[in-house]
């Protein structure tokens, strides 16, 4: 009795542990259909009691099921205790993992019930996949990042330029294929994780390195500094060498990383250009300055031409008159008749001549004929001056060019404006280029000249425009003014007015290429500055600046060739 | 010569003054004028007519072409002349229209005296004011409208030759005129006349007849064609008679200039009556009616009709245009009377081919004596024949 007793007792009390267990608990009859469930179940599954008895466990599955669901769960006897996992749905649609227990109880043997343990195993699961796709991912993305690295260090190694990153040290870390040929090593490894020092190369591009590196020390990119060279057959390279300095994600410096860019052809290729400009402009000038010549030509031939009748008239007469006079007899041997005739053919002998005419035009003749003379040799002069300047950095007089590139241009302006010189004697000699300089004060011109035509053109005016050049010495600086009142310029061409290729020109008619080379002429060759101050109707004034004295950090002639 | 007028515009005093005094010696013949600028040249002309302006092209304010234009639509008898420095094409083909003839700086004086003497001679050819108004005021000669499309279309042959471009030139009288006018004027500083078309068209080159072409200006239609004037008939029969012509001159072994200027008068004989006809249709119909083998009723009727024979208006107008000299007097002088007043040979042979046009063969003159005799007549006759027959034989 106290056996059954207490048979009883464990039992009820299993029932109450199954009832309250965590865990969903069924019991189902040996064919699998469900005979019990405990709340945790129905919570688990969203299926009532009521539901879920009656039918196996297995046709609870309504939703998709992944994993693998045993037979045993569709009613199929199994006698083996086993688990599984899968992913499926409550009733009501909301997916979750979950682990089945299942233990067959047996009874002589057979099968007559089986105990389902089901519990939710979705944190456990998502957590479990989240690791495995991170691992997945992390072995993608180190893969990505070998073929990056592969990829990247093909792009530095093809990369023309020399390329290297150092150390806070001075030790390389890595350098590309062009800097190893450049420095006649065979392997990145004869270099990586040396300073400049232990290499011991006391070439110029080793100084250079050393020098530009240390003004990067202080934070401050070094960006395209120029260096020449002579390579080992002695010819000049033209290198340019930028400098990064680099710092960690914390900001904290952490080595640098250099470029290096050989620009001799890029150089060569731009003197090219640069010569190719000049005689393209003299080429516009010849026509001009033919005329300009021709003119004087003409009314200097018409002169001469004068003044040749003119003697051819005055010399007849003056021969007859010298011939009457040797012949008479002298004064004191003469009758009052013989002065009478003398007079009469002295008088004949003049007659014909226009004497007043003549004494008033001869000396306008010979005085125009100088003045074209004098024009004629100006020109030229200027024009030889202009096409053959001397070649590289020196000392010139700048009122000079001023005065001289006007003369040539001089047919380009007259026909629509006055110019004006207002030149600083103090201005004296500057350390220029000069060619570039004029052909710079050219262009100019030539644009005011244009923009002057325009706006008269636009507003029908008789009246001529004005250009005024001015140069004044001020400390350092010798400022080159160039006025015009033409059309002007709105602010965003003002800003765009120095690119390269931008032109306000119809097609054909400029290539935009003036301003950005005499902006680059000003700037780079001479580390001057030019700026230009317009408004639309309120014409431009062109600002030149140069260094009077050069100064130091003024490039070398061969350095300023490669820009 | 009468008493001319010649006013001179330029910007610079120099040459106003350079000019004025090296023609004092034209001073009884030419009174001379000078004018600073185009408005000042436009001011004097109101109170003084003038016969010929030589003006320089760029000045400021208003340039020569400018005024040339307005001279010619206020002024059109007043024969237009430039004398500049400017050397580019693209300024003297703006200025080929109000343009008669372009001079270039520096021009010698024989240059410019001649220039403007020629001009000046011209003026007594046609003395009609009216007349003079009329031929002045031509710009482009009448062209049939094809000619344009052919010569774009020649021009545009990726493998186009000279020849193909003379080929269209010659085969229209008013084309060729142009072209050697615009040859002659200076600015191709040429030290002498062109007169043959190829030479023409190689000294223009392909570009400019390209760049000419497609401007329209030259190539282009020009004045309409008068209403009751066949100019197909009009360009066969010039054709006809400068091929006789040159063939005589050519024939004779006369020297290769003659030959050019023979057969460049009998091409333009009949040019004048384009502006003639066109400005006076009913008195080219009374002139059509006269028969055409009878040529001196034809001029008769020209000059009771026009005021001017053809010819001369043709001569006045190849004056105007600084054509030389022996061309417009071989053409002024036509039709040419064998037993007239002495004329050169050029004018015999152009006299020749043009009656031989209406005459199955030409009669001697009675008159022995003559340059033309009948033994050179005769020979002249046989050489027209030989021509002739080789041309039918080739169609």
């Amino acid at each position: 009795m106290s056996s059954t007793l207490s048979a009883h007792t464990d039992a009820a009390l299993l029932a109450l542990v199954a009832l309250h267990t965590d865990h969903a608990v069924v019991i189902t009859d040996a064919d699998g259909v469900i005979e019990w469930v405990n709340d945790a179940f129905c919570e688990l599954t969203g299926y009532s009691a009521d539901e879920a008895i009656g039918v196996t466990r297995g046709s609870l599955f309504t939703h998709t099921v992944s994993g693998t669901v045993s037979a045993a769960l569709g009613g199929e006897p199994s006698d083996q205790p086993h688990n599984m996992e899968l992913l499926t749905r409550s009733k009501q649609g909301r997916p979750y993992w979950t682990a089945i227990e299942v233990r067959p109880v047996l009874v002589d043997g057979a099968v007559s019930r089986l105990i389902l343990l089901e519990s939710d195993v979705s944190a456990t699961q998502v957590a479990e996949h989240q690791l495995l796709e991170a691992s997945r991912r992390a072995e993608l993305l180190a893969a990505e990042l070998s073929t990056e690295k592969s990829l990247l260090s093909g792009v530095i190694s093809s990369i023309p330029h020399l390329v290297y990153w150092k150390d806070l040290f001075g030790r390389y870390r890595g350098v590309n294929a062009a800097f190893l040929a450049e420095r006649g090593f065979a392997e990145a490894d004869d270099v990586v994780g040396r300073t400049e020092w232990d290499l011991a190369s006391d070439n110029a591009f080793s100084r250079e390195l050393r020098a530009v590196e240390t003004a990067a020390r202080d934070g401050e990119p070094v960006i395209d500094h120029h260096i020449t060279m002579l390579d080992a057959d002695g010819k000049t390279r033209s290198l340019l060498l930028s400098v990064l300095p680099q710092r960690d994600v914390h900001g904290v410096p952490d080595g640098l990383i250099g470029v290096g860019a050989d620009v001799t052809h890029i150089a060569e290729l731009e003197r090219t250009v640069a010569q190719t400009n000049r005689l393209e402009s003299i080429g516009q000038l010849a026509a001009g300055i033919a005329h300009e010549i021709n003119t004087p030509v003409q009314f200097v031939s018409d002169n001469a031409r004068f003044l040749g009748d003119a003697f051819g008239e005055l010399l007849p007469a003056l021969q007859r008159v010298t011939a009457t006079l040797s012949a008479e007899p002298a004064a004191a041997d003469q009758s009052p008749a013989d002065a009478v005739r003398l007079l009469t053919e002295l008088r004949a002998a003049l007659a014909g001549v226009e004497l007043t005419f003549l004494a008033a035009e001869i000396p306008n003749a010979i005085a125009e004929s100088q003045e074209g003379l004098g024009r004629i040799t100006q020109i030229v002069r200027a024009m030889k001056d202009f096409s053959h300047p001397g070649s590289g950095l020196m000392e010139t007089d700048i009122n000079r060019a001023v005065e001289s590139t006007v003369q040539v241009s001089r047919n380009e302006w007259k026909y629509v404006a006055e110019l004006n010189l207002d030149l600083d004697p103090e201005v004296g000699l500057v350390p220029c280029f000069e060619g570039e300089l004029k052909q710079v004060i050219l262009n100019i011109i030539v644009n005011a000249s244009h923009s002057i035509a325009a706006r008269r053109e636009a507003a029908g005016a008789t009246e001529l425009g004005t250009i005024t050049l001015r140069t004044e010495r001020c400390d350092d600086l010798v400022k080159i003014t160039i006025r015009d009142n033409g059309t002007g310029m709105d602010e965003e061409t003002r800003r765009k007015i120095f690119d390269p290729f931008f032109t306000t020109k119809e097609v054909g008619k400029g290539t935009g290429q003036g301003l950005s080379m005499a902006h680059n002429t000003i700037v780079t060759k001479h580390g001057g500055q030019i700026d230009v101050l317009s408004a639309p109707g309120r014409g431009a004034t062109f600002v030149l600046m140069l260094p009077a004295h050069g100064g130091a950090d003024s490039p070398t002639e061969e350095e300023s060739m490669l820009v | 010569m009468t008493h001319c007028r010649v006013l001179f515009v330029d910007d610079e005093p120099n040459i106003l003054s350079g000019i004025r005094r090296m023609l004092r010696g034209q001073a009884q013949d030419w009174e001379l004028h000078f004018a600073g600028s185009g408005a000042e040249a436009l001011e004097l002309l109101e109170t003084t007519p003038v016969d010929v302006v030589v003006t320089d092209m760029r000045m400021p304010g208003m340039d020569g072409a400018q005024l040339l234009a307005t001279v010619r639509s206020l002024y059109p008898s007043t024969a237009r002349l430039i004398l500049s420095g400017q050397a580019d094409r693209e300024s003297i083909i703006a200025a080929v229209g109000p343009t008669q003839q372009f001079l270039t700086k520096p021009s010698e004086p024989e240059i410019l005296v001649g220039a403007i003497a020629r001009v000046l001679g011209v003026r007594d050819l046609v003395s009609d004011e009216r007349l003079r108004s009329i031929l002045g005021d031509i710009e482009s000669l009448p062209k049939p409208p094809s000619i344009h499309e052919q010569m774009m279309e020649v021009a545009s042959r990726p493998n186009c030759g000279l020849s193909d471009v003379v080929a269209v030139v010659e085969s229209d009288l008013s084309l060729c005129a142009d072209i050697l006018k615009l040859v002659n004027s200076a600015f191709f500083g040429l030290s002498s006349r062109i007169e043959s078309i190829d030479r023409a068209a190689s000294l223009l080159g392909l570009d400019t007849i390209h760049a000419l072409a497609i401007s329209g200006k030259v190539f282009g239609v020009g004045a309409p064609v008068p209403r009751n004037l066949d100019l197909a008939q009009l360009r066969n029969n010039s054709m006809r008679i400068a091929g006789l012509a040159r063939t005589i001159a050519s024939k004779e072994g006369w020297p290769r200039e003659t030959v050019s200027q023979t057969f460049l008068t009998a091409l333009l004989r009949d040019l004048g009556l384009l502006v003639l006809a066109a400005n006076d249709p009913d008195g080219y119909e009374t002139v059509k009616q006269v028969p055409q083998e009878d040529i001196w009723a034809v001029s008769q009727a020209e000059i009771a009709a026009f005021g001017c024979t053809v010819p001369e208006a043709s001569a006045y107008l190849l004056g105007l245009w600084g054509f030389a000299e022996p061309v417009i007097q071989a053409m002024a002088c036509q039709p040419a009377q064998i037993a007239g007043p002495p004329v050169s040979a050029v004018a015999h042979a152009v006299g020749f081919a043009h009656r031989r046009l209406h005459q199955r063969v030409v009669q001697p003159e009675s008159d022995a004596t003559s340059w033309l005799d009948p033994i050179r007549t005769a020979r002249w006759n046989d050489l027209c024949a030989e021509l002739e027959e080789s041309v039918s034989e080739s169609t």
